[in-house]
């Protein structure tokens, strides 16, 4: 799986970092996302498929190996 | 089709409207009579909550209220539209629905009002949350870096310190005690007002306009004499803080963004105005949940690390922002489960009903507080989130562990009959005392 953020999208509602703090981080000047790991695995892949569930504006996808 | 609803507000103390149950079950998108004699829409089911609050298709303006009376808060607005510095046509909007012998909650609901509220709304009008693109997401990125979870966690030994003091207060003062006067309402009011730069003296400045807006019997005098003495507070506050900064986040805020005074004076009101009621409400309701079946307060006082867990779920299973008042209105026609929603028509969204839905949680009627609720809708969802959600959790979560520590006996004092709790169609649920003893 590899972790797509749309940074227009992005409102820094931080939901990502609570769901996977391994995985999102936030930029400090105006809370935009920032993906510190685009291909989690493990623990870290359930939390980044919450994140993408739980994200309030829809800025997070996930496209699995293979998809286009 | 059916006859349109109007939005049921009945509710016992920890469940929704009873009825919202079995209009999810057969129409989770259903024709809904707001109080200005518009039809519009309900939404129930979890689903369809969030396709509506996340798309952008929708608007907060005019944000029609399904409960209470328009009339009021455009009588606020008409008083104080040339003062806030609206525009000659909002102006002529209002001369005319007046001169026309029209309610005046005609005028809020004009296309050309619409329009200015959420394209152009004066310097220093409206907070955040009556705000669409792009002017919304300038001040919302100015504002989300202070409210993300690692900006909020420095805050915790502020927060923890807040309330040793709180508890130290009520336990010299002995048992009994009302935990909404002793302690829920004054710790957020001491945490918000410690947070932006303001004084303990400050408070009787911004709490009577909280709640006079919030109490669904106050007159738009009342509501506009509070809100002045409420904004001159906000920009002397402002106006402070730029000569003396401190280490507090309005001064963070003013160091780090390009917010001007008006946006500034917009955001303290909407953070004060946001910021103690409903987590003090939310703390009531969580301490209440607990206590009501005292096995739930054994548990997690014998492992306090199940406390965030715990409260996400109680989060979800009393739902807060109980009627749905930020209704949103379409742009254009969109269609939402099926229905064709009309550029124009609102909605209303109940998260109560969408977080008991059995679609989106297993065994939804049962408070279970070892699930993980995640995906609860009581922060809202979509662009316009709480700001504060991480606060809010980091002060329950700090509270419930240190009343759970100090006060291990916490009993309540009064049967659930006997205890007042907030109206069902006030924007924002909760308890109006908490009697208990120890």
């Amino acid at each position: 799986m590899e972790i797509e953020a749309d940074y227009d999208r992005c409102i820094g509602a931080g939901m990502c970092v609570v769901s996977a703090p391994q995985v999102f981080d936030q930029d400090e000047d105006d809370g935009t996302v920032i993906v510190l790991n685009a291909r989690p695995v493990g623990e870290d892949a359930v939390g980044a498929r919450d994140a993408v569930m739980v994200c309030p504006a829809s800025a997070l996808a996930i496209r699995e190996d293979g998809e286009p | 089709m059916d006859e349109p609803l109007t939005m049921p507000v009945l509710r016992s103390p920890t469940d929704p409207p009873a009825e919202l149950r079995e209009i999810r079950a057969t129409l989770p998108i259903t024709p809904l009579w707001y109080p200005d004699g518009h039809v519009g829409w309900l939404v129930t089911s979890h689903e369809l909550a969030r396709a509506v609050l996340g798309d952008r298709r929708f608007s907060m303006q005019p944000m029609r209220s399904p409960v209470g009376e328009p009339e009021r808060l455009a009588e606020v607005f008409d008083q104080t539209r040339v003062e806030l510095g609206f525009p000659d046509e909002v102006h002529q909007v209002f001369e005319r629905v007046k001169a026309q012998g029209c309610p005046v909650a005609h005028a809020t609901v004009d296309p050309v009002v619409v329009d200015v509220m959420r394209n152009a709304p004066p310097p220093g009008t409206g907070g955040l949350i009556g705000l669409d693109p792009p002017h919304h997401s300038r001040q919302r990125r100015a504002l989300a870096a202070l409210f993300s979870p690692k900006r909020v966690a420095r805050h915790r030994p502020l927060v923890e310190m807040l309330i040793a003091r709180q508890l130290g207060i009520v336990e010299e003062a002995g048992p009994p005690a009302d935990l909404v006067e002793a302690f829920a309402m004054p710790l957020t009011m001491s945490v918000i007002t410690s947070l932006l730069g303001a004084e303990p003296a400050d408070i009787p400045s911004f709490a009577p306009a909280v709640e006079t807006r919030q109490d669904l019997e106050s007159g738009s005098d009342a509501i506009v004499e509070t809100m002045r003495a409420f904004r001159q507070f906000a920009l002397e506050l402002v106006l402070r803080r730029r000569k003396q900064p401190g280490p507090d986040l309005l001064s963070d805020l003013i160091r780090d963004t390009d917010l001007d005074d008006d946006e500034l004076v917009n955001v303290v009101t909407q953070l004060f105005s946001a910021g103690f009621d409903t987590t003090a409400n939310m703390l009531s309701l969580a301490v209440f949940t607990l206590l009501h079946d005292r096995a739930r307060w054994v548990r997690l006082r014998a492992d306090d690390s199940l406390v965030p867990r715990a409260l996400e779920e109680i989060l979800r299973y009393v739902t807060l922002i109980q009627v749905g008042t930020f209704s949103r209105t379409a742009l254009e026609d969109v269609e939402i489960g099926g229905v064709a929603v009309r550029a124009g028509t609102s909605v209303t969204v109940s998260l109560a009903a969408a977080n008991r839905d059995p679609l989106a949680f297993d065994d939804p009627e049962t408070l279970d507080l070892s699930r993980a609720a995640t995906g609860h809708l009581s922060f809202g969802y979509g662009i316009h989130q709480c700001l504060g959600q991480h606060l809010a959790r980091l002060e329950l979560t700090a509270a419930v562990t240190a009343l759970m520590r100090r006060f291990p006996e916490l009993r309540l004092a009064a049967g659930e009959d006997e205890i007042r709790f907030h109206r069902g169609d006030r924007q924002t649920y909760g308890m109006q005392e908490l009697p208990v003893t120890w």
